[in-house]
């Protein structure tokens, strides 16, 4: 199959070695002396990274611009390796980074599983990014920020990469607007875990409803259906309305929910059922 | 309408004599099973799988206690989560008046779509609102009533541990050495990561032979080294963990140990051959060269079987 594109894998101990150093660096020196310069053990990213068995190697120059683009969202966005960003600035940047990858990596869902494809980005190609987004850190073992084969869902790039494959709207002339919208918590807690996200028209719906039950004027959460009378903070919220989604899809079956087109009466009941819920806790 | 979400109502047990479902991968006739490897399988597989359910519709009516109007849903799944993606038949549709026998579904695994580990379910489901006599029986539409699930590897995509490169030191062989097995923190309970295969990142000359591909897609120096692998998961298996595997009860290993993963390997190669894995311990004290052979005979696509 010609168009199933391998990506570079890094991992091993001369990795890991490479990354207790890096992660004690500034962004600064990362950019200048380390991104796509690092030796593992004195031996080359080309000489020590592998690929999968059956595809088509995807060219390196192609990945390096890619990450190119990475550096440019951290410009466009306010961002400045020199400078401690603040929570906004990340929040942006990250939105960036996310669309960037989903949308110039051709990285089929099997090969963007494979938490090595990741480490490339983090301890190659990008280090200095990982560092200005998550701070330096002092340890003796790699940080799951940057390589990671367990906590694989907290690595940089590859979180970001699966949010935008899980809230990306096909049908939206902006697809990547619910990404956008939704804050830090909520994709930690929703995208981030693999039970309700595998099915994706409950997922998306999920997104949408939670934003459309936002007050427009204080950003909080309805938890009446008469719009503006009883608020609730937004996050708090949506935990709860998680939370019932998750239980409820235990009871009903999600896979029959979306192929019979009822996810978006599925979800308006799970909605209901959180603000119904929320009234009698609150 | 929030009750209709939290009523609680009679499910079938995953087990039970009224519904009995099997997996077929028609390509190479070996059925997945629970634990064992999808074999074939590589990311850019397109797989198509047959699942044919036995089933006794008048006791499932009764036992559920479903009204008579009931329509049920019968259906598979693959659902993936290292790819978040779930992968589902068309359903079989039931009514109470239809009769007992069997039915037949399939579903094509699309290339690219999984990885590492997949779960095989199959599910019966409510598909219309009804308004049945006694009280805890399902009434509302997509109501869950039997699931059942089982897990299944994906060969090719999901090594039993990590693989890693490094520069050998002359302790362990030097330059010209290829590759060693790092078994030296695992224990049964411990993460399968803690074993390691290493490749001696300074031996071009081997590594080069990996990736060769010939003609016939045979590759003597994985073949070599599949072999070997196998061995040394043998050897640890009735060596370092034999009495471990005697004391530690089964249901301690449970996944994400390496000893469901030496299990995995046990009845991959070994079952049902030997009937648990301390048969094969004591076969193996009584003839390890014999326990080699059965190990040779298993590993497919290689020169060995040339």
């Amino acid at each position: 199959m010609s168009n199933f594109f391998l990506f570079p894998r890094l991992a091993g101990a001369a990795v890991e070695k490479a990354v207790v150093v890096m992660q004690r660096l500034d962004p600064i020196t990362l950019e200048k002396e380390w991104a796509r310069k690092v030796q593992f053990d004195n031996r080359s990213f080309e000489q020590i990274s592998k690929e999968g068995d059956v595809g088509t190697a995807y060219p390196l120059e192609k990945i390096e611009a890619v990450a190119k683009k990475l550096d440019e969202c951290l410009r466009k966005n306010g961002g400045n390796l020199g400078e401690e960003p603040s929570n906004a600035t990340k929040v942006n940047v990250e939105n960036a980074w996310a669309q960037a990858l989903h949308s110039e990596l051709p990285i089929a869902p099997s090969e963007a599983a494979n938490p090595e494809v990741w480490h490339s980005f983090s301890c190659f190609y990008c280090p200095h990014l990982v560092s200005w987004r998550w701070g330096k850190y002092e340890q003796a073992t790699p940080h799951f920020r940057w390589y990671s084969a367990e906590a694989a869902n907290r690595q940089t790039f590859r979180r970001l990469w699966w949010r935008a494959e899980l809230l990306k709207d096909k049908d939206n002339p902006k697809p990547y607007s619910l990404l956008e919208q939704m804050y830090e918590d909520e994709l930690v807690g929703f995208t981030d875990q693999a039970t309700i996200s595998m099915h994706r028209s409950i997922t998306l719906e999920v997104a949408r409803q939670h934003l459309n039950n936002l007050d427009e004027k204080t950003g909080s959460a309805h938890i009446d259906n008469k719009k503006g009378d009883k608020l609730a903070p937004r996050t708090e919220f949506f935990r709860l309305f998680q939370k019932i989604v998750l239980r409820t899809a235990g009871q009903q079956d999600p896979a029959f929910i979306e192929n019979t087109n009822q996810a978006t009466a599925f979800v308006a009941e799970c909605l209901n059922e959180a603000k119904k819920t929320y009234v009698h806790a609150s | 309408m929030a009750k209709s979400i939290t009523a609680p109502y009679i499910v079938l047990e995953e087990f039970n004599q009224f519904l009995l479902p099997s997996w077929k991968n028609p390509a190479d006739e070996k059925d997945p099973f629970d634990g064992g490897y999808l074999d074939s399988f590589t990311p850019t597989s397109r797989i198509e799988l047959a699942v044919t359910f036995e089933i006794k519709v008048s006791m499932v009516w009764s036992v559920l206690k479903l009204a008579p109007g009931s329509e049920l849903a019968l259906s598979a799944s693959i659902l993936c989560p290292a790819t978040r993606r779930i992968i589902t038949s068309p359903n079989i549709a039931l009514r109470s008046t239809d009769t007992d026998g069997t039915r037949s579904t399939s579903l094509v695994i699309p290339e690219g779509a999984l990885s590492s580990h997949a779960f095989f379910e199959c599910r019966l489901v409510l598909a219309n609102d009804t308004k049945p006599t006694d009280s805890l029986a399902a009434r509302f539409k997509s109501s869950l009533l039997w699931k059942h699930s089982i897990k299944v590897l994906l060969e090719g995509s999901a090594p039993m541990f990590p693989v890693t490169a490094e520069r050998f030191s002359s302790d362990n062989g030097g330059p010209t050495a290829a590759w060693r097995m790092n078994w030296q923190r695992a224990t049964l309970l411990s993460s399968p990561s803690k074993v390691r295969l290493i490749t001696n990142s300074d031996n071009t000359h081997f590594t080069n032979l990996l990736k060769t591909q010939s003609p016939d897609g045979l590759n003597p120096a994985h073949s070599m080294l599949q072999y070997n692998v196998a061995c040394s998961m043998l050897e640890n298996i009735c060596g370092r963990f034999a009495d471990d595997f005697r004391q530690i009860p089964a249901d301690q290993l449970t996944d994400g140990t390496l000893g469901h993963n030496l299990n995995m390997f046990f009845k991959k190669f070994f079952h049902p051959r030997y009937a648990s894995i301390t048969d094969l311990i004591e076969a193996y004290k009584d003839n390890p060269e014999q326990c080699r052979a059965v190990l040779q005979s298993k590993i497919e696509g290689t020169l060995l079987h040339v």
